[in-house]
């Protein structure tokens, strides 16, 4: 085995060098960018596409020499197992491939940790974008090896293999919490993928034998499949050329307001009309794509919510907290001084290490830090730390408060200097902060669990007052009107957190509450979104139905369950029946047994539509022929007519048949 | 020890909507030059591989020295010297390291045999293997599947692509093989002057179907030409079984016939001849017109004396 696995690292080094070289260009062109975030840049802008092409490439390229059976047949015609060929051929390719793809990613780790080379501090955490990247490589190079040599239409479901591992991408890039939950997934999607081609190397490329590898095969088609399916049931938005929708505005007054926007092709107009639905003349013909009416309706921006209750997978997908966002370990401060002043250093909240890193932008050396007690020079430790970890860590780049549990912080970087503004209490400790208003004249609100309270930069209160909502369910965007200074909240509930419900709350500069008005939810107007949801219906696995929660399926897959559900339902429950249907013909059509169809039965009415897909191209499809007995149609491949019974007829002779008694050969000597 | 290296039971391939192999029963002798004879897509490589159990029958089995083909253990498969159609090498491969890398798999590796056949090939083993000529691979190939000292060598096409001095010195190479006596060759080939060269028993495919089975001396002799003289123009021929090819050419009439009988003999007599001869056929004749006559007919232009009926077996 160990000749072979040399052979396959001989033949195949090429292509690892090729790997290698393009990604030490990449890196060395994000060098030449000196962007701080250069660890996280370099996967978001290289190595998150580039991995997995170099997988494929790897699966291609060293499959490309089996594809004709011949070579196939010389390759395997040896006296070794077929498995032991297959494992040396695997062993040899992702070896080459993870040298090609881990030992520049390593250069580019080590760079990054050797102080002066960026305005950031190094964390261990930050390499695991790229060696995410990297172990996703592994998932391509078993598709790499399907796509090749499996023997199916390229135009049919060839690609579809693919599906699974674009799957495992999207999963460990957008889901995947931590690192090890990605570890995970893509180590069973590569245990699935090598299976899958196991089969496929096995039978040079028929995939028709071993219910493991079949199995394997038929988990890396289903999501190429539903992709597919997905695709196609989207194209039907190409035949709306226009669409109605409708949202809720605030006026400069604090008064909410329902805008109905309206496509016609190109052209696009507005109205609006108060919460009685009678249309409000001041606004008639106003285009909102106009920046001259940028300032007609309140803009909210700023809000407060306890970050730690988002529920997963919005966590990972909107918060940044998943593995591969920089936030958890360092947060890069933008907006950290006075309008017009120029801060002439880079400013990291080091959520490690509790303090605030200035860095000079040219020479990348540490200025010094910031935290509670103030500056301290260069490497000097600092008299104090900050608390905890911030409670505002997602809005903070763009803000100048600092929330935790226990204090709020303004921060003055171009006074290198940070203030307390605030001290929870320990009854009511502080979920988040927020900087509302202009920035020329911003003001602090800070949502506790009980308490709200609103005060100006330097600490002094302006007013306080119950918290109307609950952050652990509701976030609140916060406004400061124009006319009145009056503060506006705009409430609405974290998706699956709570119902659904929305308020726009007004208080007074005293903390009086002037009106709070309750949104009713607004209807979907002309547009694509019921044909889409029909169509999501009639695809969705109703096997899959179950683990997901309303909220996902409309938050996150953006299907509507909920606003049409008898039709996402009615056309789920009705695709699986047509599905299992369509399973029962096909298996009387090519002779299952009666387990077989059972089994694919059920497994297309969980799975839906792509199970059917699944099915076609994962079975070997027995043409019929007429029975000479029975003048039936009968099943070729099989040695027995279906229907009467007779046996397979033999060749007819044509009386040329020349056969000695097999006796009468004789050895040649 | 059985006496047959390959026996198949009713091997059937097929590959969709084709039927490939339709039920062949076949015995291949020990110690025997078997030629294993067919046009195109008749079937022939694709038996080798569900012989060699690269290929999983649609139903149907096969042994090979005495193994089960699609269960061979690695020492059965040590024993069997394959050669695949198109002599595959890996390109990047120098000559010296092909036989480095081959070798460390054969427990009986001859190196002298590898490399008296190179020489006979006058291959350089300096050279990459993707840098030889077409006999220059082919002997390659030849010396990488010899060397192991098989007890069974199944050669798939071994002179496709050749020029006559590179086949010829295939074919001398083969024949040094076969110097042990138990050694069996089984080879495919379109060629028949290698068949007739080589070969001391035939299997022929038609369309996926074995049609015959036996030495080439009973074949060479159950394939019969004769001329048929009349006074006008030849009648039509009807009836008579056996007939595989049929050619009129003015007053007379050439037919080819397999398996004669007396009561063949008494058929055509009865047509009322002037004169029957039977005439020699060489192999290749035999060949074609056992294979070919029964497959198309030649359309000519209608003005044309010569008219090919399309003979098939009446």
């Amino acid at each position: 085995m160990m000749g072979l696995f040399l052979r396959e690292l001989r033949e195949n080094l090429k292509w690892g060098a090729v790997i290698f070289g393009i990604l030490v260009v990449m890196l060395v062109h994000e060098i030449r960018e000196t962007t701080p975030m250069f660890l996280f840049q370099l996967s978001m802008e290289y190595t998150i596409f580039f991995t997995p092409l170099a997988g494929l490439l790897m699966g291609v390229m060293q499959s490309l020499f089996e594809t004709r059976p011949d070579n196939w047949a010389f390759v395997v015609h040896r006296p070794v197992d077929r498995v032991q060929i297959f494992i040396a051929k695997c062993a040899a390719g992702l070896l080459l491939l993870y040298a090609a793809l881990l030992v520049p990613s390593l250069l580019a780790c080590a760079w990054a940790a050797r102080a002066g080379n960026l305005a950031m501090p190094f964390q261990g955490r930050m390499m695991l974008p790229l060696l995410s990247d990297v172990l996703n490589a592994g998932c391509y190079y078993f598709v790499g090896i399907v796509l090749t040599l499996r023997r199916a239409r390229w135009l049919g479901s060839r690609l579809m293999p693919l599906g699974l591992a674009l799957a495992a991408s999207a999963a460990v890039v957008m889901f995947a919490a931590t690192f090890w939950q990605a570890v995970v997934v893509m180590l069973i999607v590569q245990s699935i993928g090598a299976v899958a081609a196991w089969g496929v190397f096995a039978t040079n490329g028929a995939a028709d034998e071993g219910a493991p590898a079949r199995f394997a095969l038929g988990t890396m088609i289903w999501p190429g499949a539903w992709a597919v399916l997905m695709f196609i049931s989207g194209l039907g938005e190409m035949f709306y050329s226009g669409g109605q929708w409708q949202y809720y505005q605030v006026d400069r007054d604090g008064n909410p307001v329902k805008a109905t926007q309206t496509q016609q092709g190109s052209e696009w107009s507005w109205s609006f009309a108060d919460m009685n639905g009678q249309p409000l003349a001041k606004y008639q013909n106003v285009d909102m794509n106009d920046p001259a009416n940028k300032d007609l309706f309140v803009r909210f921006g700023s809000y407060v919510v306890n970050e730690v209750a988002a529920p997963w997978p919005l966590n990972t997908l909107y918060e940044g907290d998943g593995y591969r966002s920089a936030r958890p370990g360092v947060v890069r401060l933008n907006n950290v001084a006075p309008p017009g002043v120029r801060l002439r250093q880079v400013a990291i909240y080091n959520v490690e290490d509790r303090l605030i890193d200035l860095y000079d932008p040219l020479t990348h050396a540490r200025i010094g830090t910031v935290g509670p007690a103030g500056f301290a020079t260069g490497e000097s430790e600092p008299a104090a730390r900050f608390p905890e970890t911030p409670r505002n860590l997602s809005a903070l780049n763009g803000s100048h408060v600092l929330a935790f549990d226990s204090a709020v912080y303004w921060i003055e970087l171009d006074q290198r200097r940070v203030l307390e503004v605030f001290q929870g209490d320990e009854n009511d400790p502080i979920y988040s902060a927020a900087e509302v208003g202009p920035p020329t004249d911003p003001i602090v609100v800070i949502g506790a669990h009980r308490q709200m309270h609103v005060l100006h930069p330097n600490g002094k209160p302006i007013f306080s007052t119950a918290m109307p909502v609950d952050l652990n369910r509701s976030f609140a965007e916060f406004a400061v009107l124009p006319t009145n200074h009056h503060v506006v909240l705009d409430t609405q509930p974290i998706p699956g957190r709570g119902e659904w419900h929305r308020d726009i709350i007004e208080y007074a500069t005293d903390g009086t509450l002037v009106k709070r008005t309750e949104l009713p939810r607004l209807p979907e107007l002309r547009g694509p979104k019921l044909q889409e949801t029909t169509m999501f219906g009639a695809i969705f696995p109703l096997g899959i139905r179950p683990f997901l929660p309303t909220w996902i399926l409309d938050e996150v897959l953006d299907i509507r369950s909920e606003r049409f559900p008898f039709v996402f339902e009615g056309f789920m429950i009705g695709s699986a029946i047509l599905c299992a249907g369509i399973t029962l013909l096909l298996a009387w059509r090519c002779g299952f047994s009666v387990a077989k169809t059972i089994s694919w039965t059920i497994g297309n009415v969980l799975l839906g539509p792509a199970g059917v897909v699944v099915m076609v191209s994962v079975n070997q499809w027995p043409p019929r022929e007429v029975c000479p007995a029975c003048g039936g149609k009968r099943l070729s491949w099989r040695l027995e007519c279906s229907q009467c019974g007779a046996a397979l007829p033999q060749p007819q002779s044509d009386g040329r048949e020349i056969f000695e008694p097999v006796d009468a050969f004789q050895p040649a000597m | 020890m059985s006496d047959y290296v390959i026996q198949t039971h009713h091997l059937t391939r097929y590959f969709g909507r084709k039927k490939v192999v339709h039920d062949m029963n076949l015995a291949v002798p020990r110690g025997s030059i078997f030629g294993f004879l067919g046009r195109n897509g008749s079937g022939k490589t694709t038996s080798l591989r569900m012989i060699l159990g690269l290929l999983r029958p649609t139903w149907g089995s096969s042994t090979i020295l005495g193994h089960d083909s699609q269960n061979l253990p690695a020492e059965v498969r040590a024993r069997i010297g394959y050669l695949a159609e198109g002599h595959p090498v890996y390109g990047w491969m120098r000559v010296k390291d092909a036989k480095a890398f081959q070798s460390q798999f054969y427990p009986k590796w001859n190196d002298e045999l590898f490399d008296s056949v190179l020489e006979f090939f006058r291959v350089d083993s300096k050279n990459r293997a993707k840098n030889l000529s077409r006999g220059e691979r082919a002997g390659l190939c030849l010396a990488m599947t010899l060397a192991p000292e098989p007890d069974l060598l199944i050669l798939d096409d071994p002179a496709i692509g050749l020029d006559p001095v590179a086949r010829r010195s295939l074919l001398e190479s083969m024949v040094y093989a076969t110097r042990k006596a138990d050694r069996t060759i089984i080879f495919s080939s379109h060629l028949l002057s290698d068949i007739e060269r080589m070969a001391d028993h035939i299997a022929v495919l038609d369309y996926s179907v074995l049609r015959a089975q036996c030495s080439l001396e009973t074949f060479r002799s159950c394939v019969q030409q004769f001329v048929l003289t009349f006074a006008d123009s030849p009648p039509e021929m009807r009836g008579i079984r056996g007939v595989i090819q049929c050619i009129p050419r003015g007053n007379q009439l050439r037919l080819t016939l397999v398996n004669v009988t007396d009561e063949t003999r008494n058929a055509l007599r009865a047509l009322g001849a002037m004169g029957v001869e039977e005439i020699p056929i060489n192999l290749e004749d035999a060949f074609v017109s056992y294979l070919g006559g029964s497959l198309e007919t030649v359309k000519l232009p209608e003005k044309s004396e010569a008219k090919v009926l399309a003979g098939g077996v009446s």
